[in-house]
């Protein structure tokens, strides 16, 4: 019965691992495309569901936020017959404890107050209580079931504090919601009532400011985007002065749920980037079966022209070798699926999810089964026209031996395709590299970072006061920020000229040894004075905030110390006492270019940081039970300033190994398919290799034969997957913040290699035959 | 080109089976000399023919080619000697399909540090010599078998080796081709090429001055006609 299969097994084999090589990758590369292609799309209504967006430009800088000001979706409520529902929240914390009754404790991923239209906008399954009711009171949440199954038993009605939000209140699970599915931008979170948080949801109606909440709304069909945005602006220009809203260009707009997560800039690159690896692991596999069924082509040829002779028509043969490619498929995507499965962690840390977790979303086995249809159209109607189409003489003739156009076709495809890779794969290494090197303007080396937000001020004292016995721990300091995130904008001004503000980087409070702890060295002045605390008015800037007052006086003065200013959040006028060279803010994506600036305070602040003597498993080890004798069962990370920075680096980096994977398969492909074609290629040609050898031809010169004919192929191939390359890299750079320069040698440099590496394959597959002896195949003849 | 053979030993040996091609076989072919070797089907003509030819190695014995041992020479130093020296002319042609005649024909002379020009002049002396000069653009399936067989000799001669070795060169041949072929062999033969052919055909065998006839890998009658 398989006798199709068993009779040219090795071949059939190789056709089978490729299939299984490039399916394996491809796939799980389209369901994570698929995976971020369809966030949120499962609400019912997501069509008609759209969130608010803050948009800003200021200083030559645009950008726009996903949270607004509380008071919008209720207003658009009101003020637009059109919008059916709306709702919003604001995130209260991340990776919190809670503590239950029974003095369990907990790790929950977020906390959230949000409005009672939750639900309805967010339609899943609630059991417990009214999710209307419950998102009103005072004390009340619902929780995800994933964590009511941690609590364990029926959760509701289960009582909890969370110590780092609030350390007296008790708050009752009041009803448990359906998780919402993890391609979702709605958070998996406990959700409190606005009541239960008064002081965190003081500002929740207003339109400036406190510019911290989802808004969602839900319109009736047909309603545009545009009909939106005007009833907003409306709002907006009722209740925003004018002059905030020109000074910034402040807008308020919406974006449909469904695009927010896909048309995010480093969602939209990576997911292009994705589809092209994807796109060229599934041809290439495709195409690479092509090559080895066409080499099959010559011996089942007259296979199928001896079915002919018996009356076998055209549509059955089609059939037969349409049947033969669909078992080839179904038997790769279970070996794809099987292997996929085997590297579930891999899976994970590459492409952020499981693949159990990639293939059960939503209908990506539709998508699947399209691209395995695709894939069989190239693998199954390619073949079955070519044996339908050849006349039955010339099958039996043997004519038809050569198609060697249509393999080294094919063989080009694959080789463009191993170049995009090859060259992708310097650019991303090269990037890597140069977001590894960048200079953040301090010291992390020995550096070690205790995050201790939520914990209370003495605690703080006493876990600094413990650390400071550790031997390895030179010297101790902490800061209200960690050094070189993201920080809050405030208004800088002169009290000359209080109407002309800039807006500067806050990093709040440090302790007055923190430049000295990082290696901030002063360029101007000095830190602050001893005796200083948050009562004094001093603060330390950054030296582009030279700049910020040259802006504000129209004068530049190079000498900063002594000279005062006024600055949003922080009461009375302010004197600059020492200056240090501007930090490297923001993430990989996003770089923070405003003047930075530190106020002083003796209190210990939420960011600890350590001077070690040393970094190593023992130092670390005293440091994390030094916090956990104070701070018992905390989830409070302690890690290598290091190690953080490293973490910021990963997206990279996993792309990277994402390649370099791609890259291992589609070359591995790539190979497989040009041994294949230099086999039959030598099994065609073994007259020729015999009667020049018989001519004086060495075995080198025949070698150079098979070589040429590949480099008239590889050469132009792999310069046009440069080309490709060069485009897809440029695209996939834009997102950075440091980008390293599109350099043709470098990219030149992996196609050499890849040359190299063709070359030598098809030297080592030709040297064989090249060297044996002529008489071998005239006899044959 | 002279050559002598002394004891020369050809055996196959397969995992179960050793089959002895050629055994003890000794003789001496003079500069300009037309051999004919003869013997009926498996008696080991092609196989001495290719030795002779340096295609293959034998197992035992010596052959010297104008005095010099060659019966245990590399593959790549065969071939090397082979380049210029030798020429071949083979029952089924073997032309190469894809090339036209001219390149076919210009095959020996790639490996030859010869200038350009002289190449062309000399490829198409060969063909015009052969009368397939009109058919130099043609690839080898539009030929007829007597055209086919006349490109392979031009091919044979094109380098001027001093050796020419003919396996069954009219074999595929009808009647009147096969004796144009014979002709070009004696013509060949008279210019003073030396010419080795294994033929099963007696009236082919006329044209060669000595006729070695094999029986079962050994020399069992030597006739001088000519001699």
């Amino acid at each position: 019965m398989l006798k199709f299969f068993t009779s040219d097994l090795r071949r059939n084999i190789i056709k089978i691992l490729c299939l299984t090589t490039g399916l394996s990758i491809g796939l799980l590369l389209v369901a994570r495309i698929y995976f971020d292609q369809t966030y949120d799309s499962f609400f019912e209504n997501s069509d008609r569901t759209y969130l608010l967006y803050e948009s800003y430009e200021y200083d030559g800088n645009y950008g726009r936020v996903p949270t607004v000001s509380g008071g919008y979706a209720p207003a658009l409520k009101r003020d637009f017959p059109q919008v059916e529902k709306s709702t919003r929240f604001r995130i209260l914390s991340y990776d919190f404890i809670m503590v239950l009754e029974d003095d369990r404790r907990l790790t929950a991923e977020t906390a959230c107050c949000a409005d009672s239209n939750l639900f309805d906008i967010f339609n899943v399954g609630v059991t417990g209580g009214n999710p209307k009711d419950i998102l009103v009171t005072a004390g009340e949440c619902v929780i995800p079931r994933s964590l009511a199954e941690k609590i364990g038993g029926d959760a509701v009605g289960t009582r909890f504090t969370i110590p780092e939000l609030n350390d007296n209140s008790l708050f009752t699970i009041a009803g448990v919601y359906d998780d919402f599915p993890l391609n979702s931008t709605i958070p998996r979170a406990i959700y409190f009532s606005m009541e239960s948080f008064p002081d965190y949801t003081s500002g929740r109606d207003g339109f400036m400011g406190n510019d911290i909440y989802h808004n969602y709304v839900r319109v009736a069909p047909g309603t545009t985007v545009d009909d939106i945005n005007d009833v907003l602006n409306s709002i907006m220009v009722k209740n925003v002065e004018e002059n905030i809203r020109e000074q910034i260009h402040l807008g308020v707009n919406a974006g449909k749920l469904t695009s927010h997560h896909s048309t995010e800039d480093s969602i939209r690159i990576m997911d292009r980037m994705l589809l092209l690896l994807a796109t060229i692991l599934l041809f290439g596999a495709g195409l690479n079966f092509l090559i080895i069924t066409i080499g099959q082509t010559s011996k089942r040829s007259r296979e199928m022209a001896v079915r002919k002779c018996y009356g076998t028509s055209d549509f059955r043969i089609f059939a037969r070798v349409m049947g033969e490619s669909i078992f080839y498929l179904a038997l790769s995507v279970v070996l794809a699926v099987l292997v996929v499965f085997s590297f579930p962690d891999l899976c994970n840390r590459l492409l952020g999810y499981t693949p159990a977790q990639l293939f059960t979303t939503g209908n990506v086995w539709c998508v699947i089964t399209a691209v395995c249809l695709t894939l069989l159209l190239l693998t199954g109607a390619v073949p079955a026209w070519i044996y339908c189409r050849t006349p039955v003489a010339t099958a039996f003739r043997g004519n038809i031996k050569s198609r060697r156009g249509w393999k080294l076709a094919l063989l080009s495809v694959q080789m463009f395709a191993s170049g995009v890779l090859i060259c992708l794969l310097v650019l991303v290494a090269r990037q890597y590299m140069k977001i590894s090197e960048v200079d953040y303007g301090f010291d992390y080396e020995n550096t070690v970072m205790i995050n201790l937000s939520g914990i209370k001020q003495s605690k703080r004292a006493e876990v600094v006061s413990g650390l400071k016995n550790i031997g390895c721990v030179q010297d101790l300091t902490s800061a209200y920020n960690i050094v070189g995130d993201g920080c809050s904008g405030n208004m800088v001004w002169l009290n000359t000229d209080p109407s002309k503000f800039v807006i500067v980087a806050d990093n709040y409070w440090v302790n007055g040894n923190f430049f000295e702890l990082m290696g901030m060295e002063f360029i101007q002045g000095d830190t602050f004075t001893a005796d200083t605390d948050s009562t004094t008015q001093q603060v330390i800037v950054e030296k582009s905030f030279i700049d910020v007052l040259e802006k504000l006086s129209g004068e530049r003065s190079d000498n900063i110390v002594g000279k005062t200013f006024s600055i949003s959040e922080h009461d009375g006028e302010y004197t600059i006492c020492g200056v240090v060279n501007d930090l490297h803010r923001g993430d990989i994506y996003s770089s923070d270019d405003r003047a930075g600036v530190w106020f002083p305070t003796r209190k210990t602040a939420s960011v600890l940081y350590l001077k070690l003597t040393e970094i190593n498993p023992d130092n670390m080890a005293a440091i994390r039970e030094c916090v956990d004798s104070f701070i018992p069962d905390s989830n409070i990370n302690v890690i290598t300033v290091k190690s953080g920075i490293e973490a910021g680096l990963a997206p990279v980096r996993d792309f990277a190994t994402s390649v370099f994977i791609a890259v291992l398969a589609i070359l591995i492909i790539t190979l497989i398919g040009l041994i294949g074609y230099t086999g039959d290629e030598i099994q065609r040609r073994a007259k020729e290799i015999a009667i020049r050898k018989v001519t004086g031809t060495s075995a080198m010169g025949i070698t150079g034969l098979f070589v040429r004919d590949i480099l008239y192929v590889a050469i132009p191939a792999l310069g046009v997957g440069m080309a490709v390359a060069v485009i897809a890299g440029r695209h996939w750079l834009s997102q950075f913040s440091e980008q390293v320069t599109l350099s043709p040698l470098s990219m030149g440099a992996g196609i050499i290699a890849l040359l190299i590496i063709i070359v030598t394959v098809t030297v080592i597959n030709t040297l064989g035959v090249a060297s044996s002896n002529p008489v071998e195949h005239l006899r044959n003849e | 080109m002279e050559l002598q053979i002394k004891n020369l030993r050809k055996i196959f040996r397969t995992d179960s089976v050793e089959t002895v091609a050629l055994n003890d076989v000794s003789f001496t072919v003079t500069d300009g000399s037309f051999v004919a070797i003869m013997g009926p089907s498996g008696c080991g003509k092609s196989t001495l023919l290719n030795i002779l030819g340096l295609l293959d190695n034998p197992t035992g014995g010596q052959y010297l080619l104008d005095g010099e041992r060659v019966d245990n020479l590399k593959e790549s130093q065969r071939t090397r000697y082979r380049r210029g020296r030798i020429g071949f002319i083979f029952q089924s042609f073997n032309l190469i399909e894809e090339m036209n005649i001219r390149d076919n024909i210009m095959l020996p002379l790639n490996n030859l540090s010869i200038p350009s020009e002289e190449k062309k002049e000399r490829v198409e002396m060969a063909m015009k010599r052969m009368g397939i000069a009109h058919r130099a653009n043609h690839y080898p399936s539009q030929l007829s078998g007597g055209q086919q067989q006349r490109a392979a000799i031009a091919r044979a001669i094109v380098a001027r080796p001093g050796l020419i070795l003919a396996d069954e060169p009219t074999g595929n041949l009808d009647s009147k081709n096969g004796l144009e072929v014979m002709e070009l062999l004696s013509e060949l033969h008279r210019e003073g090429s030396t010419v080795i052919m294994v033929t099963h055909s007696q009236r082919d065998a006329t044209y060669a001055d000595r006729i070695i006839n094999l029986f079962d890998g050994s020399i069992v009658e030597t006739l001088n006609d000519r001699l």
